[in-house]
């Protein structure tokens, strides 16, 4: 159970992370220069991410 | 990605009103809160199943399916703020994000402007005050700004532009 768990979770981590560095980068593409809304947003988005990440990932231990 | 010309200044930056953003807010705190209900009641439909695996497995499923949420919510955001009409002294400039890899960026010169017309729909436009901003060109396209916000401003604005061809 734990294998199948672990494999889930590493696609997921990688589909997510594609697409979070997609749009990071067309953020940091296209913004207008001197606007400070994305960098907010996207720190948010990372640290809040990046929580629910360690938490996936603890339950994950926790599978037998 | 904005490259000016010579004596080109950026007049006005027109995003999407909040309201469009608050509208897929709703819908991210009613997807947020329908997992804990269901996990509350998970331990009665599961009363054969073994939790020392049921609930460490429905734990983790909730965490990936709120990054899910949270995915779904910065793309959303991305895709609003991104979508945006660039004015400056010299041109309208229409840039149109459609998802990640679609991206749409038309513009016409301010001088063709012949007429700018404003629209607003409803009870929530009229009270928020945003609408559709509509612009005619000689022998152009009609460009559309929809859920702008401060619509007489812009209007002046662009209309200002177009006589003067400068501020």
């Amino acid at each position: 159970m734990f294998l199948a768990t672990f494999g889930i979770f590493i696609i997921f981590s990688l589909v997510f992370g594609f697409f979070s560095a997609a749009i990071i980068y067309h953020l940091k593409q296209y913004t207008l220069p001197k606007n400070p809304a994305p960098k907010i947003v996207v720190s948010s988005f990372l640290f809040l991410a990046g929580i629910f990440w360690l938490f996936a990932l603890t339950f994950l231990f926790k599978i037998p | 990605m904005l490259n000016l010309h010579e004596h080109e200044e950026v007049v006005l930056v027109i995003h999407k009103h909040w309201f469009v953003m608050a509208r897929t807010l709703a819908v991210f705190f009613i997807l947020v809160i329908i997992p804990p209900i269901i996990l509350t009641l998970l331990p009665l439909f599961t009363q054969g199943l073994d939790q020392r695996i049921v609930q460490p497995m429905a734990n983790f499923f909730l965490a990936l399916y709120i990054m899910i949420l949270f995915l779904f919510l910065f793309l959303t955001w991305m895709d609003m703020y991104l979508d945006m009409w660039i004015i400056t002294n010299e041109r309208i400039i229409d840039v149109e994000q459609q998802g990640l890899f679609r991206r749409q960026m038309s513009e016409i010169p301010i001088k063709h402007v012949q007429d700018v017309t404003i629209e607003i729909k409803g009870v929530i436009e009229t009270f928020l005050k945003f609408g559709t901003i509509r612009i005619q060109t000689a022998g152009e396209r009609e460009f559309k700004i929809e859920y702008a916000p401060n619509l007489y401003e812009a209007k002046d604005l662009i209309l200002r532009c177009a006589r003067n061809d400068k501020l």
